[in-house]
């Protein structure tokens, strides 16, 4: 049952074909981790505490910045120097008490990968180097955990969303990426970041068709979407049949 | 062999060239030949595209009539009136 204070908050939303109480109660029983809580993850965390996602884990070991502010819209001028996960916490709390928002503020490796993403239903990726998003994409197909991924370069922005076994895996779609600092206006996070929750609010809800499969490519100067299909690579390294884990077939 | 291939903004960014058209025409039969091809016409993508040895870069990502080619199929032959689109990956956030 939801209480007043929830039928009075979500009372938008619940009146969406697919969506009721029900709905809700599928997005407040979920637990989600969202990797990353900069441009992406402001956009991304926003949306998901606002709509009611019931357990948010914010995992970043970065401290807020004077030159993040221009994109990371979860912090004020006043959090400069603060942890970010923890100042994300409490500002989601500010947004939506009802709901459970728990920081890790620690960088991902392969030493921490279970930790962060353990007793989560999903993950959301929205991170800033390949690197890491691969460790993430390698945890997410051994367990099975869907993937929601994000990604920008300037106006530049690209999405997709990774459902293991299923579908292609970060490592089919990516062998590389340009490396450096990344230049970023806010609006491209904005807009990649509220994909990436679009796409994890269909998932739990079991609404729309998703992004597997599938690259979203935004041009914010053109001011197009297109996309392009991605097919699963047989010999990947991550979610290939010879690389999954329980080892090779045959045996 | 006439190929359409469309270059991706980024890609075009950085070599300067975000005045020239987003598609052209070129004549090659696989992938890798129309980058060379497009490389030639406009050296200054070369550095974006391959590393110092001549190599291609891992971050180049082609498309062909809108379907990613895993690496191994980057040498393929295309067909008449395939469209290549070569995209440069990022992975900023
Ligand atoms: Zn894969």
């Amino acid at each position: 049952m939801l209480s007043d204070a929830e039928l009075s908050r979500y009372a938008r939303q619940l009146p969406l074909p697919g969506w009721g109480p029900d709905g809700q109660r599928k997005l407040t029983d979920a637990r989600v981790v969202v990797a990353g809580a900069g441009g992406l993850g402001s956009s991304v965390l926003t949306c998901l505490a606002a709509a009611g996602v019931g357990y948010i884990r914010i995992v970043d070991s970065d401290t807020v910045e004077m030159g993040n502010l221009n994109r990371q819209t979860l912090y004020t001028t006043g959090d400069i120097g603060k942890l970010k996960a923890p100042a994300a916490r409490d500002r989601l709390a500010m947004l939506n008490p009802d709901i459970e928002v728990v920081s890790l503020a620690e960088s991902i490796s392969g030493e921490n990968l279970s930790d962060v993403v353990a007793g989560c239903h999903l993950i959301v990726d929205a991170l800033d180097n390949l690197p890491t998003r691969l460790l993430l994409n390698e945890v997410a197909v051994s367990r099975g955990l869907p993937l929601f991924h994000g990604a920008v370069y300037g106006f530049q922005g690209s999405a997709t969303t990774v459902v293991p076994p299923q579908t292609p895996c970060l490592r089919c779609l990516y062998q590389g990426a340009v490396p450096g600092k990344v230049p970023v206006v806010g609006v491209t996070p904005a807009v990649i970041g509220t994909v990436e929750a679009t796409e994890v609010v269909k998932f739990l809800l079991g609404m729309g068709d998703l992004l597997t499969g599938r690259l979203l490519m935004y041009d914010g100067l053109g001011m197009r979407f297109s996309e392009v299909k991605v097919k699963k690579d047989p010999d990947c390294q991550t979610c290939g049949q010879h690389h999954l884990p329980g080892g090779k077939p045959g045996r | 062999m006439k190929i359409r291939v469309g270059l991706s903004y980024l890609l075009r960014q950085f070599g300067g060239l975000t005045a020239e058209p987003d598609t052209m025409e070129v004549a090659a039969s696989t992938p890798l030949e129309c980058l060379q091809v497009i490389v030639g016409r406009f050296p200054s993508l070369r550095q974006w595209v391959y590393d110092k040895e001549g190599s291609l870069l891992t971050s180049t990502m082609f498309f062909v009539n809108k379907e990613k080619l895993l690496p191994r199929e980057f040498a393929s032959t295309l067909k008449d009136g395939d469209e290549l689109l070569i995209v440069l990956a990022f992975a900023g956030g």
